[in-house]
């Protein structure tokens, strides 16, 4: 029996520099948002989609377009209003006149869903029949119209955005969709030193031209050497009590999650950190996902995964405290010693 | 610093000892435990004490291989190790990936194998708590419970043994009545058990009634005996002896005769006099020794003493003559408080019958008013015959039912008017 070898400097190198490259183009592009940029290539590495929160004005879509220019992909927005129909994002089935004049038959206009990213502007405003028009887009890559399905293009990814202080005239996401986005991502304000560096280089808030495009087929090759990242045995056990810990019945659940959380992750969170461990520990260079690349891409992961019972609402505490509680209560390593030893 | 492996094979290592060792004393103390109270058990039920020692030997040495063996198998596996060193050394999962898969051409740092602690206060309290017990349930002095509990009848014996040498000093008890006797006590003494104390009592109860009855029997023989030499003694000291000593006085021929009696007499009258003061003697022995009741003393001093015959003697001649029937024909003052049966009745304030009348009572208004209402049906001292009224009771209507006996029927009040316009309509 042959053992397994790790993916070799030499191969993981590279592609970890170039998926790291990515996200210094990001960072260079848009300003004093590192943190959030390195989560989002995570997230498109791990061929996530990906949902951003925050208020307008903030340049959740100017990331959403650096990436697309970046990526050499091609980047659709669609904004999302209550009158949106499911035709108006995935297409439909026109009638058309041959050239030759006398025949007619449907012809099936692609929606802007056939695109590499689709820019889902204010996602929540749609009403929930077009939010689920996107599900099938999502988990499959594929739309089915009429009874037959198209495939969409690879790489396919959602960005989508919501506005979380104007609720009046919106559709909360439903959970079936809200579990289908990789992260959730807050996107905050920048400091003072970020916005005089804004205004100072960008007219007009004009962001630059990226420098460096990641092609196609680089992109691809990226991909497959995360496939290659390998998740050792514990640290998938590791996940798998994380996930299993934010249960209210689960064995290692904290007091928080027993007195707030109604109901817990579901096994695609599990996978989800699994799959985005595996993007952050190529960002890292490293062959292997370790404890801290979890830890790293966990609120990301977890924080909207979580249904809170009346009283974690009333007590105000958030899905973040949460998630908190549980990376410092449960030890990663799984060793289990009798009381009063220590290592 | 050392490479991965040994370093976790190291910690391993240590961290099975520790836990050996944990158990070892978590498991002994637990054991030793249940040997002392084995131990005590075994004790108090009456087993051998050394075969529950090498019992709870032999237990704790197989107690100690299994815990040994336990506590080495329950160390964490390599694989867990391999983690923990991966979270200490900021691994990135390397290590962790070590396990399962080759590195290659990836290469780890060395490792600092991290130090293992053990708070042992707890389970070597115990253990040390356990083996005092231990010792304490082997060494400390217990009463087994299979063997015989003996009842104490030390000093109740002493005291009915000594009741039995003074009735054999003064003879009242013979030998061999004593000797058995007091061999009974001992056998009682000796098989008397605190599992039926009820029947060890009664029999020394039974000796003790016995030697008390013997007493009380000899006291009595004394008190009779003592009166007797009482009387030989005031004998020996007579007047007639007297009056011989005066006619020998007056006829020196008859003094040798005179003198031979009157030694004889003298001698008589000592030797009772010393036989009462053995007998009281003897009273007082039983008596201190609570024998025989305190008062048979005093009725013995009683007996022998001149002074209470010299007060019969002068009752005696004071009432000469004076018989019994005499006494009775005196007569008492009558009635059950104021004398005997014989005494004379006595009658007087005799009750008064003659010029006594009847108060007057008013009667009150509406008993006159009611009475207005009523008939008279006849006067009489006795009380009224009620056998009349309760025939009314029928009114009016009971008139036709009747016995066809007019005078009887009574007319109602109400009805009153109607009967009188009949009868006053001829008028």
């Amino acid at each position: 029996m042959t053992e397994a070898t790790l993916i070799q400097p030499d191969e993981l190198m590279p592609h970890a520099k170039r998926a790291a490259s990515i996200v210094e183009e990001l960072d260079r592009i848009l300003l004093g948002r590192h943190e959030l940029h390195r989560l989002v290539v995570t997230g498109i590495l791990a061929r996530g989609h990906i949902l951003l929160e925050g208020v307008p004005g903030l340049g959740k879509t100017a990331l959403a377009k650096a990436l697309g220019d970046i990526l050499s992909l091609e980047l659709k927005r669609v904004q999302f209003t209550p009158d949106l129909m499911p035709g108006d994002i995935l297409g439909t089935n026109i009638l058309q006149e041959s050239d030759g004049g006398g025949a007619r038959r449907l012809v099936f206009q692609q929606g802007p869903v056939f695109a590499n990213i689709l820019l889902a502007d204010e996602i929540n405003r749609a009403s929930p029949k077009t939010q689920s028009a996107l599900l099938e887009a999502m988990q499959e890559r594929a739309v089915t119209l009429l009874g037959i399905t198209r495939p969409l293009p690879d790489p396919f990814f959602v960005m989508a955005s919501q506005n979380p202080i104007e609720f009046e005239g919106t559709y909360p996401l439903p959970e079936a969709q809200i579990d289908r986005f990789l992260f959730k991502l807050q996107v905050s304000n920048v400091d003072v030193d970020v916005l005089d560096e804004i205004i100072s280089t960008r007219r007009r808030g004009e962001a630059p031209a990226p420098r460096a495009r990641v092609t196609h087929a680089e992109l691809q090759q990226i991909f497959a050497t995360v496939d290659r990242i390998y998740l050792p045995k514990a640290v998938s056990r590791y996940i798998a009590r994380l996930v299993a810990a934010t249960h209210p019945d689960g064995p290692e659940h904290t007091e928080h999650v027993a007195k707030y959380v109604s109901l817990g992750a579901s096994p695609r969170a599990a996978i989800a950190l699994a799959e985005a461990g595996r993007a952050e520990a190529l960002l890292s260079g490293r062959p292997t996902v370790g404890f801290d690349d979890v830890r790293r891409v966990a609120h990301a992961v977890l924080d909207h995964r979580f249904i809170l019972g009346y009283r974690g609402r009333v007590d105000g505490i958030t899905t973040k405290q949460i998630v908190d509680d549980l990376l410092a209560s449960i030890d990663e390593t799984g060793v289990r010693l009798p009381e009063g030893v220590s290592v | 610093m050392q490479d991965i492996d040994s370093a976790v094979r190291g910690t391993r290592r240590r961290i099975a000892a520790v836990l050996a060792l944990r158990r070892l004393l978590v498991d002994e103390g637990r054991w030793f435990l249940l040997w002392g109270l084995g131990a005590l058990v075994s004790r108090v039920l009456g087993g051998s004490a050394r075969w529950a020692f090498l019992l709870g030997l032999a237990g704790a040495g197989l107690i100690a291989i299994s815990a040994i063996e336990r506590g080495i198998r329950s160390a964490p596996p390599v694989r867990s190790l391999l983690a923990l060193f991966d979270v200490r050394m900021h691994a990135g999962g390397l290590a962790a990936a070590s396990a399962d898969v080759s590195l290659g051409a990836w290469t780890l740092p060395p490792a600092a194998p991290p130090p293992v602690r053990w708070d042992a206060r707890r389970p070597l309290l115990l253990l040390v708590g356990a083996a005092a017990f231990v010792a304490g349930a082997h060494l400390i002095p217990i009463r087994s419970a299979a063997s015989r509990r003996p009842l104490e009848l030390g000093a109740d014996a002493k005291r009915i043994e000594g009741k039995i040498e003074v009735l054999e000093q003064e003879k009242i008890l013979t030998p061999d009545r004593a000797e058995a006797l007091k061999q009974t006590v001992e056998e009682l003494k000796a098989t008397a058990e605190g599992d039926d104390p009820a029947k060890a009592w009664e029999m020394l109860d039974a000796v003790e009634d016995s030697v008390s009855k013997s007493a009380a029997s000899a006291a009595e023989e004394a008190i009779r005996n003592g009166e007797a030499l009482a009387q030989i003694a005031a004998m020996s000291s007579m007047p007639d002896m007297a009056n011989a000593v005066r006619q020998a006085s007056e006829n020196p021929s008859l003094m040798p005769g005179v003198d031979a009696k009157s030694a004889t007499m003298a001698q008589l009258g000592a030797a009772a006099q010393r036989g009462q003061a053995s007998l009281r003697d003897k009273l007082a022995k039983m008596a201190a020794k609570g024998m025989i009741d305190p008062k048979s003393l005093n009725k013995f001093d009683s007996a022998t003493s001149q002074a209470a015959r010299d007060e019969l003697a002068e009752y005696l001649r004071n009432h000469k003559g004076q018989s019994q029937q005499g006494q009775m024909a005196r007569g008492g003052r009558g009635g059950v408080d104021r004398g005997r049966g014989d005494a004379p009745l006595f009658f007087g304030e005799e009750t008064k019958s003659a010029d006594e009348k009847f108060r007057d009572m008013p009667i009150p208004p509406a008993a006159e008013a009611a009475l207005e209402q009523s008939d008279v049906i006849g006067q009489s001292a006795a009380e009224p015959d009620k056998t009349l009224q309760q025939r009314s009771r029928g009114g009016a209507l009971a008139a036709g039912t009747g016995s066809g006996s007019a005078w009887r029927t009574t007319i109602l009040p109400r009805h009153r008017g109607s009967v009188a316009r009949y009868f006053e309509r001829s008028k």
